[in-house]
C-alpha cells in the first residue's frame, strides 16, 4: 500500500534549525517576563519613594511606557515627523539625525499599514529582530562547529546581558543586531547576496553597524586566498556583502546631506548636542576613566566584555576577532560618551567569545550569567524609574 | 585559511560582476568626494546666521572693545563652539569656534586694527591658535606655552557694511575634572576670549 508522505518544512525536520527556534524562544521570554517582573516591582515597591515618578502599582500603560524611555523621543519624533534640524531648548544642537532610519521608519510603516501605534509596531519589529538575532546566534555558533551546551550559552548571554532590555524597546539596537548577525552567518554559509542584504540593513540601522564591513572583508581574503583576493574578477562572490555593507551608511550620509545641508550632520549633533568627542582610544579611556565614577563604570563594563575578543584570537577566529577589536577601538575613542556599555552589548561577536571561553567551564558560566542577569536587573530598574545612569 | 574559488580564470559572468561591484564602489567614493566638497557643518552654519542677524542692525564707532563675559550685551555674538559665558570672559568648548561683530564703519579700503585677547587656563605647552578675520588669515599659525592672557594685534583691510566674522581654531579641548584633581569642572575646554578690540591704527 503506497503511503502518503509530506514533507515537512525544514525548520520542523531539521534538529538544528529546531533547537536553535527553541533556544531562541525559550531565552527570549524567559529574559522579556524577568525583565517585565524587574520593571514592574520597580515601579510598584521602589517607585513609592519617589512620588513623582509613580508611587502606585502599576497599570498596564504604566508597564507598556517601559518601552518608551530617554532616547526612545528621538526615534519617535523620526517616525512621526522625519528627520529635522530642530533641537530641544534643554540640550541646544541636539538633532534626530543623530539617529540611523531603518527602525524608525519601518515601525511608522508598520503602524500604519497595521493601524497599530508607532509605538507598538516599533516594539514588536524590535522584539521579532531580536528573536531571530539569538536564533542566529544559534545558528552561527553551530555553523562554527561549537557544542550544543556552547550554542546555547551563547544565546542565554545575549539574552541576559547587562541593558539586553534595549533590544526590546523602541529603540533601533536589536535591527543593529540582527543586521550584524545576518550578515556573518550568511557570509559563513557563502550566500552572498542576503549576506550584502543583512550588512546593508544593519548599517542603515545603527552607526556601528556599518563595522560589519571589517568581518566580511577578512572572511573574504579567508575564502579567497591572497591570490584571487587581489584578482577579484576571478571569484567577485565573497566581495558581493563587502560592497553592499555601506550601503545603508550612504542613505543617512544622503538623508541627512538633504536635511540640513550636512552630510556629517551625525557627527557634528553629537559633539555639539551630547558633548561625545573623538581621540585616540588610549587618552579617550584615560579621560573616561577620571571624568566620573558613571563613566568609569561604563568604561570598565565595556573592557569586561572586549575580554571576550581573546578565545576568538585564540581559537584563530580572525574574521570575528578582528571586526570585535576595530568595534571596540572605535568605541573607546568616544570621550564622554555614557553609551559604551550599550555599544558594545550590541556586538554579537562578543557572546561567541564568551560562549566558547565558557564551554568547560560549569562554574564560570553560571557566574557569568549571574552576574549578567544580576546587573542587568539593576540597570532596568533604573531605566524604569527614569535614572539617569540607564541611557 | 580555506581558498574555496573554484575558477582560475574569470569568466564572462564573474567579470561582468566584478564591474558592477566596482562602480557600486565608485559611486561611494564619487559621493563621498561630493559629501566632502559640498557639505558645511550645519551647527556652525545655524550659529553664524544666528549671530549675523542679532548684530545685522548694530552699530559702533571706533575705536570699540567688545567683551563677552556674563553682563557683556555682546554675547550675542557668540556664534558656535563656546561655553556659558563667565564674569571674566568665555571658554571654547571644542578647538573650532566663531564670533560674528557688527560692520565696521567708515572706508572699506581702510584697513583697520585688531586687538584679541585668547588665554589657556591651563599650563599647556605650545598650544596652537589659528584666527581667520572675514576669510583672511590673522598672521600664521602661532603656538604659545602657558597660561596667558595673549594678545594677538594686526591690521586688516575688512569689507565695510557687513558682519565680521572671526573664526578661532585652537587646541584640542579638555575636561578639567579629568586632568587635575584641584577641578570638578566636567566641561570641555579649549582656550578662552577675554575680549576684541578694534581701532583706527595700531
Amino acid at each position: 500500500m503506497a503511503t502518503m508522505v509530506m514533507a515537512k518544512p525544514r525548520w520542523l525536520s531539521d534538529n538544528g534549525v529546531r533547537s536553535a527556534w527553541t533556544t531562541a524562544l525559550v531565552a527570549f521570554l524567559a529574559s522579556r517576563l524577568a525583565l517585565l517582573l524587574v520593571g514592574w516591582v520597580s515601579l510598584t515597591f521602589i517607585a513609592t519613594r519617589d512620588k513623582a515618578v509613580h508611587g502606585a502599582v502599576p497599570t498596564l500603560q504604566q508597564l507598556k511606557d517601559l518601552a518608551f524611555r530617554w532616547d526612545t523621543t528621538w526615534y519617535m519624533s523620526i517616525a512621526r515627523h522625519g528627520y529635522s534640524v530642530a533641537s530641544p531648548a534643554v540640550q541646544p544642537h541636539a538633532v534626530n539625525l543623530s539617529f540611523w532610519p531603518a527602525f524608525p521608519y519601518l515601525a511608522r510603516y508598520l503602524g500604519e499599514a497595521s493601524g497599530m501605534s508607532i509605538l507598538t509596531s516599533g516594539v514588536m519589529l524590535a522584539n521579532l529582530a531580536f528573536v531571530f538575532s539569538l536564533y542566529l546566534l544559534h545558528r552561527y555558533c553551530t555553523r562554527l562547529e561549537f557544542p550544543p551546551t556552547a550554542a546555547a550559552l551563547s544565546v542565554l548571554l545575549l539574552a541576559f546581558v547587562p541593558e539586553s532590555f534595549l533590544f526590546s524597546v523602541f529603540y533601533g539596537d536589536a535591527f543593529g543586531l540582527l543586521g550584524m548577525l545576518g550578515a556573518m552567518y550568511c557570509a559563513r554559509q557563502q550566500r552572498w547576496w542576503i549576506a550584502g542584504l543583512f550588512a546593508a540593513f544593519a548599517s542603515s540601522s545603527r552607526p556601528m553597524g556599518v563595522m560589519v564591513l571589517v568581518f566580511l572583508l577578512i572572511h573574504a581574503w579567508q575564502q579567497l586566498g591572497w591570490r584571487n583576493f587581489m584578482r577579484p574578477w576571478v571569484d567577485p562572490h565573497p566581495f558581493i556583502p563587502v560592497v553592499l555593507a555601506p550601503a545603508g551608511y550612504f542613505l543617512m550620509l544622503w538623508v541627512t546631506y538633504r536635511v540640513s545641508g550636512d552630510a556629517f550632520a551625525q557627527a557634528h549633533t553629537r559633539m555639539a548636542g551630547w558633548h561625545v568627542y573623538f581621540a585616540p582610544a588610549w587618552e579617550a579611556l584615560r579621560t573616561d576613566f577620571r571624568l566620573g565614577p558613571d563613566l568609569k563604570f561604563w568604561m570598565l563594563s565595556a573592557l569586561a566584555l572586549a575580554a571576550s575578543l581573546i578565545p576568538l584570537f585564540r581559537k584563530k577566529l580572525y574574521p570575528d576577532a578582528v571586526f570585535g577589536l576595530c568595534y571596540f577601538v572605535l568605541i573607546f575613542s568616544q570621550i564622554n560618551s555614557a553609551g559604551l556599555l550599550h555599544y558594545a552589548a550590541a556586538l554579537p561577536v562578543v557572546y561567541v567569545g564568551f560562549a566558547w571561553w565558557l564551554r568547560d567551564r560549569e562554574l564560570a558560566r553560571f557566574a557569568v550569567l549571574g552576574v549578567f542577569a544580576s546587573l542587568g536587573a539593576v540597570l532596568f530598574c533604573a531605566w524604569s524609574l527614569y535614572v539617569y545612569i540607564a541611557v | 585559511m580555506n581558498p574555496t574559488a573554484k575558477h582560475t580564470a574569470p569568466t564572462p559572468r564573474s567579470i561582468a560582476l566584478c564591474l558592477l561591484l566596482l562602480a557600486i564602489g565608485v559611486t561611494y567614493l564619487l559621493a563621498f568626494g561630493y559629501f566632502l566638497r559640498h557639505s558645511v557643518n550645519f551647527v556652525q552654519k545655524d550659529g553664524i546666521d544666528a549671530a549675523s542677524k542679532a548684530v545685522a542692525g548694530e552699530q559702533s564707532e571706533l575705536p570699540v572693545h567688545y567683551t563677552f563675559d556674563a553682563t557683556s550685551p555682546w554675547i550675542k555674538s557668540l556664534a558656535y563652539g563656546w561655553n556659558r559665558s563667565e564674569s571674566w570672559g568665555v571658554w571654547a568648548e571644542s578647538s573650532s569656534a566663531a564670533v560674528v561683530l557688527p560692520p565696521v564703519p567708515g572706508d572699506a579700503t581702510q584697513p583697520v586694527c585688531f586687538d584679541i585677547r585668547i588665554g589657556s587656563g591651563f599650563k599647556r605647552h605650545h598650544w596652537p591658535m589659528q584666527i581667520t578675520i572675514a576669510g583672511q588669515s590673522f598672521g600664521s599659525l602661532q603656538r604659545y606655552a602657558g597660561e596667558g592672557p595673549f594678545e594677538l594685534r594686526g591690521t586688516l583691510q575688512v569689507p565695510n557694511g557687513q558682519p565680521i566674522l572671526i573664526r578661532f581654531n585652537g587646541p584640542f579641548p579638555v575636561i578639567p575634572r579629568a586632568i587635575t584633581r584641584r577641578s570638578m569642572d566636567g566641561r570641555l575646554l579649549s582656550f578662552s576670549l577675554f575680549g576684541i578690540a578694534i581701532t583706527r591704527h595700531c
